[in-house]
């Protein structure tokens, strides 16, 4: 016994922490962590809205829980899914017998760490956003409808956007805590831009622009006034994508003297209109806005169609015909409607609703589009085929092991049974011949 | 197989180090962002309230109001041109006093109080034949605007409309509450509800407007 535990203490560090993080023990604890981070995420999901739960229980490395009064550090789900591929990595493939004889566990196995890799990948390359069209409109951008961005672009002489450079939701990111600043640069733009009291949000629920203030009730709060205004974060919507940003920014020239100052707020997609700055004979214009991303084809909404509910203005069924768009030109008639998406190039366009709220019969409405676009779209399906046969060819091969060792264990009873019987047949023939 | 203590601590301390963002409040844009083909125009040069598009809200049924001020003294042109020093007395002499309109002014000597109305807040006359007048409107609300005031008076005048820009040009004159536009004009005046053109009139005015003041107070 004191030799076996001296020989466990004997072993390098090296192959303990291989051990550690190939073992048993660490999958009970990583597994533990994800029922009860999805238990807290899907609680706080009615507190928070789905957003900010999500970001805080299932997109980070740490958070803090507070169970009562008391705060505890807990590992986000990100890193625990991180931690459980390589300890399944480790232990189900690298450090686990492997028996190709019977490889049902090991494809099953790699079925999980193929799930959890199509994670990985959906969490950093999903492109999702939102594209509205009235009939007749085409379009060929989608918007982020909860992450923002800051938009840099240059024009030419014909006030045509050429190039725009963005700032995007994850330099953003934080930038909303008090007191934050940060200088965003690039060398081929010909002024640095120092952004500063980031609001989340300046709206109400109405669409109010509560957070802004007038320059005189700015300054008696002692909150900066720029271009006449002053603003200041109000609640969070838990529906992010009600929530409308705002913030100041300084453009400051590369040897940091200030040329300009101004106040963005949150623009809409349609009618983009944003700061404006001359730089060296060349107009800039900086915008606060949903970030956006370009289809490599163009839609064009050629008719929408809703039909209601007998009697009320609640729409039972409706649907968007449009034409796709390549190179300038008309590559074909597409129908999208509520069980329908079009799907092509990797980009999946759902039809997501409609509006406006509220229009009366006759009025114009537009259709409003889910685009996604997801490598990882069916990943998680191949896994589950991937899992399924793993576990299929694992419990036939026992099944059939189980049946075999049955047939064993009868043929053999079998055998006992006729040696008994035989047995018995002699005692009785030597009883006979005695009596 | 389980790590001690002391391991498992700095283990846990280096993720926790690996996790922590920069602190460089200085960030490099890398990303450049592909543009569609049927992207909407940007509309570029507007100032802050166009681009977030903030109307003034004027308040329904409140007292406090919009307001624009008017003074105007019109006659044949040789008498106006004697009366400019009393009018400038008179101009100078309005200020918020109490009552309801609530302005008190001072008189020249050798005008003549005529009745008011709910229009003219003081109304004077002048001349040996009376053929002078000057008074003092209060308008809720614009009036209709400046321009349309100015080319109101111009038309009185048989003059010809002046442009948005042309009015935006004439000289600036402190009034009341703030700083007004002089008008000062000369033709053939013929008044309002009047078939009787006046040769050889001038018309000298001020018009302050839209300045938000409590009318009730």
């Amino acid at each position: 016994m004191e030799n076996s535990t001296s020989k466990k203490t004997d072993k390098p560090f090296f192959i303990k922490v291989y051990n550690f993080f190939s073992g048993y023990l660490l999958a009970i604890i990583l597994l533990s962590f994800l029922l009860l981070l999805t238990y807290f995420g899907t609680m706080a999901q009615v507190e928070m809205g789905l957003y900010e739960a999500s970001e805080k229980y299932f997109e980070s490395l740490f958070l803090v829980q507070k169970i009562g009064p008391v705060p505890i550090i807990l590992p986000g789900v990100y890193l625990v899914s991180a931690l459980l591929f390589l300890n399944l990595f480790l232990g189900g493939l690298v450090r686990a017998k492997k028996n190709w004889r019977r490889p049902g566990m090991v494809i099953a196995h790699f079925g999980i760490l193929y799930i959890l890799f199509a994670g990985f990948v959906a969490f950093h390359y999903t492109r999702e956003g939102n594209m509205v069209l009235y009939e007749g409109d085409r379009s060929d951008e989608i918007y982020n409808l909860t992450d923002w961005s800051i938009e840099i672009s240059k024009y030419n002489d014909e006030g045509e956007a050429i190039i725009t450079y963005v700032v995007g939701p994850d330099q953003l990111n934080g930038l909303w805590k008090k007191g934050t600043k940060r200088t965003y640069y690039n060398s081929e733009i010909p002024f640095d831009i120092r952004v500063s009291g980031y609001a989340r949000n300046i709206a109400n629920g109405k669409g109010q622009l509560m957070g802004l203030l007038k320059s005189t009730a700015a300054k008696e709060k002692g909150i900066r006034v720029v271009e006449g205004y002053g603003i200041f974060p109000v609640k969070t919507n838990k529906s992010m994508e009600f929530n409308l940003p705002a913030a100041y920014f300084d453009v400051l020239a590369k040897d940091n003297t200030k040329i300009s100052e101004g106040l963005i707020i949150g623009s809409g997609p349609f009618a983009p209109k944003p700061f404006t700055v001359e730089v060296n004979d060349s107009t800039w214009s900086i915008d606060l806005t949903r970030e956006k991303f370009a289809l490599p084809f163009g839609i064009e909404l050629t008719k929408f169609q809703k039909e209601d509910h007998p009697g009320t203005a609640r729409a039972r069924e409706y649907s968007s015909d449009v034409i796709k768009i390549e190179n300038g030109q008309s590559a074909g008639e597409r129908l999208i409607s509520m069980n329908q998406p079009m799907r092509d190039q990797g980009y999946t366009l759902y039809q997501a609703s409609w509006g406006p709220e509220g229009a009366k019969p006759g009025d114009p409405l537009y259709t409003s589009l889910a685009v996604s676009y997801n490598p990882a779209d069916q990943w998680p399906k191949y896994g589950t085929y991937v899992i399924s046969i793993g576990m299929t060819i694992h419990f036939v091969q026992r099944l059939i092991a189980y049946l075999r060792r049955s047939a064993r264990s009868r043929k053999k009873n079998k055998i006992e049974d006729k040696g008994i019987g035989k047995n018995n047949k002699d005692s009785i023939k030597e009883l006979y011949e005695k009596i | 197989m389980i790590l001690n203590i002391r391991q498992f601590i700095l283990m846990l301390s280096f993720l926790m180090f690996a996790a922590c963002q920069p602190a460089d409040d200085r960030i490099e844009i890398t990303e450049t962002r592909e543009l569609g083909d049927f992207k909407p125009r940007a509309k570029l040069n507007l100032g802050f309230r166009d681009r977030v598009g903030i109307e003034e809200k004027k308040p329904q049924g409140s007292p406090l109001n919009n307001v624009s001020f008017f003074v105007k003294l019109t006659g044949p042109k040789a008498i106006v041109d004697a009366e400019m020093d009393n009018f400038n007395l008179f101009c100078d002499s309005l200020k918020i006093g109490e009552g309801n309109p609530p302005f008190k002014w001072e008189k020249p000597e050798s005008w003549k109080d005529e009745d008011q109305s709910s229009m003219r807040v003081a109304n004077f006359s002048f001349g040996e034949n009376s053929e002078g007048e000057c008074y003092f409107t209060v308008l809720a609300g614009g009036g209709g605007g400046l321009v349309a005031n100015v080319n109101r008076w111009r038309k009185q005048m048989n003059l010809k409309e002046l442009t948005k820009d042309e009015v935006d040009a004439l000289s600036d004159r402190v009034f009341l509450l703030g700083q007004g536009k002089f008008i000062e004009l000369e033709g053939d005046f013929k008044s309002v509800g009047s078939n009787e053109v006046l040769k050889n009139y001038k018309l000298v005015g001020i018009i302050l407007p839209e300045l938000p003041i409590n009318l009730e107070k």
